[in-house]
């Protein structure tokens, strides 16, 4: 298998004062292209730094990140901007909905900042999380399940290669949890890369492999 | 979607502030519109009052220069006086085409109103041949040329008899003067004699209206008529002057406070599209995450402000043309002298520079909102508290 995610030897240090923080330190990681990988850990361990430098968010201070065969160090934010418009879509715990804007129109904005002509994918991908039907309606309107589907046909209406989710159903109850995590399998089946965060063993059993975060280090479950 | 319709709707997310922010913008527009065609309006209508003074310069008696401004453009109260001689001697100057004797002066009516009375002899006429009256020209005894909105005010028809406000004297309406726009629609026009009688000033001219050949040779009248003694001349572009140097300073105060209100206003865009920005700092760590580049977060938060902005300066422009009246009113009441005529009215040009300047006040006033939302790590944003 090709790897779509590749991490050798990656730290990344953050100065809180005059103290330096470890959030990683010398991660090796491999994902391949069709993996749903689960990354678990306590509070402060390291999950979301990991995720956020997968995700080009964030650099590595230290070691390589290779994203689809892409050197990822040294990029510019352009640059970055550039591969997360492409290839990567996320999901945020909050949703991050914009409040005055439809469930469309939400899920339009990766086109309109890739200039996209062609928005008929908006459709497309509001049917495949089974939401279409609620397209006009404002996000205050929906119910959290509802509102999370949304987030992740935003993340989904650019075609992206991985799909990166932090703590997706930390805020949703346990049917809409059940859901979301249905869909995700879903996409997975569909070839889409999966990788979540999560604090629940539980959710983490359901995708094909686990690891674990402690101390700014990685194992394998 | 595009980033104008997502700038709007940001806009619409907190409605009062967005709308006091346009009305503080409106504010300081209006101000600026009102002031710049006021100005405007000020000046030429001075200048038109000035040519409708018909002659190129007046003789009369040496005095304050401000009192002899005043009673030039709308009538006053002169205490020296010139005589018949020096109208003699200043039609015999050479370079002078016509030289008209007046007699001005003015009767209190209570409440700060007052009748002037402008005692003419035909030769006016000469000066002043866009003058149209109807009935007759030619003022004799208690005969008198009326405006056609005083004689309306006063309920008199051509041909009828008139008690005029301020002199207790029955005089007959033998002419009617149509509407000139300016301020010779406020005085009572009479013989010059009678206006000396009734002012117990026989043999007496409050001015003298020169009209010279040739305006190249002017300053050489001018000297002329200063030689006689006691007499100074004053020419449509000293008057002009005087005036103009009267309203400077107010002119400075008001644009002072004008710049203050523009400035106060740009510093309330500012702070409107900041802490929205602040606000919206996860948003925009969002955005980015999902594709929006610096460029675009800027050209977003950017639109916002323009768009603040330029509502407010459409309104501002809207609001001083529909309640520019008003204002007009409310100065005419203050300021010692205003033209005759619309002072505040649609300048196009005017308004267009008043709305591009608030587009500019936005501009300027959201680049650094806008710059702050645009280097915003994502992940940092996506993590604020």
């Amino acid at each position: 298998m090709k790897p779509l995610i590749l991490c050798e030897k990656m730290s990344k240090y953050y100065r809180r004062g005059s103290e330096v923080v470890r959030a990683l330190h010398e991660v090796d990681l491999r994902v391949d292209e069709g993996e749903f990988l689960a990354v678990i850990g306590p509070s402060g361990s390291g999950k979301t730094t990991l995720l956020n430098l997968i995700g080009c968010l964030d650099t590595p201070s230290s070691g390589s990140y290779i994203f689809d065969g892409k050197q990822t160090a040294g990029l510019t934010e352009r640059a970055l901007g550039h591969i997360r418009r492409r290839g990567i879509g996320f999901v945020f715990q909050q949703f991050f909905l914009l409040p005055t804007l439809t469930v469309r129109e939400n899920v339009e904005l990766p086109l309109m900042f890739g200039r996209a002509r062609d928005r008929s994918r908006v459709e497309e991908v509001l049917d495949m999380v089974g939401i279409g039907h609620r397209k006009r309606h404002l996000p205050r309107e929906l119910s959290g399940g509802e509102m999370q589907r949304v987030a992740i046909a935003r993340a989904l209406v650019n075609n992206p290669r991985l799909l990166l989710a932090d703590e997706p159903t930390g805020n949703l109850d346990s049917a809409n949890a059940d859901m979301v995590m249905a869909l995700f399998r879903q996409l997975n089946e569909r070839g889409i890369t999966l990788i979540m965060v999560t604090h629940n063993m539980e959710l983490a059993r359901q995708a094909t492999r686990t690891i674990t975060i402690r101390d700014g280090k990685i194992s394998e479950v | 979607m595009d980033f104008f319709s997502l700038a709007f709707r940001n806009l619409q997310r907190h409605r009062i502030r967005s709308l006091l922010t346009v009305m503080a913008i409106a504010v300081g527009i209006f101000m600026l519109y009102s002031f710049w065609t006021f100005n405007k309006g000020y000046q030429a209508g001075l200048r038109r009052e000035l040519g409708n003074m018909g002659a190129h310069m007046l003789a009369i008696a040496k005095g304050c220069p401000y009192e002899a401004t005043a009673m030039i453009l709308h009538g006053g109260t002169i205490t020296d006086y010139l005589t018949q001689d020096d109208l003699v001697r200043i039609r015999q100057m050479p370079g002078v085409a016509r030289a008209v004797g007046m007699f001005m002066n003015q009767k209190p009516l209570g409440h700060g109103k007052v009748t002037v009375i402008y005692g003419v002899d035909e030769e006016v006429f000469d000066i002043k041949p866009w003058w149209v009256v109807r009935g007759e020209r030619r003022l004799t005894g208690d005969s008198v040329i009326l405006p056609e909105d005083m004689a309306e005010a006063l309920n008199v028809a051509l041909g009828e008899v008139v008690t005029i406000p301020g002199i207790d004297r029955e005089f007959r309406v033998v002419g009617l003067l149509e509407r000139t726009g300016s301020q010779d629609d406020q005085f009572v026009y009479m013989p010059l004699v009678t206006a000396q009688q009734i002012f117990d000033a026989e043999g007496k001219l409050t001015s003298i209206a020169i009209q010279v050949e040739d305006l190249a040779r002017l300053q050489d009248v001018v000297r002329q008529v200063e030689s006689l003694p006691d007499v100074q001349a004053v020419t449509m572009t000293q008057v002009l002057g005087t005036v103009e140097t009267l309203m400077t300073q107010a002119q400075a105060m008001v644009t002072t406070i004008v710049v203050v209100a523009v400035f106060i206003s740009a510093i309330g865009v500012l702070n409107t599209v900041l802490m929205s920005v602040f606000e919206r700092t996860k948003e925009i760590g969002m955005m980015k995450a999902i594709g929006g580049s610096a460029a675009d977060v800027f050209a977003i938060v950017w639109i916002e402000s323009i768009m603040l902005s330029l509502a407010g300066g459409a309104l501002g422009v809207t609001g001083a043309i529909v309640g520019g009246r008003l204002l007009e009113g409310a100065a005419r009441t203050r300021l010692p002298f205003v033209p005759a005529g619309s002072l505040i009215g649609l300048d196009w040009r005017i308004a267009a520079a008043s709305v591009a300047l608030s587009i500019l006040l936005g501009i300027v006033a959201g680049a650094f909102p806008a710059y702050r939302a645009s280097v915003l790590s994502p992940m940092e944003a996506i993590r604020s508290e």
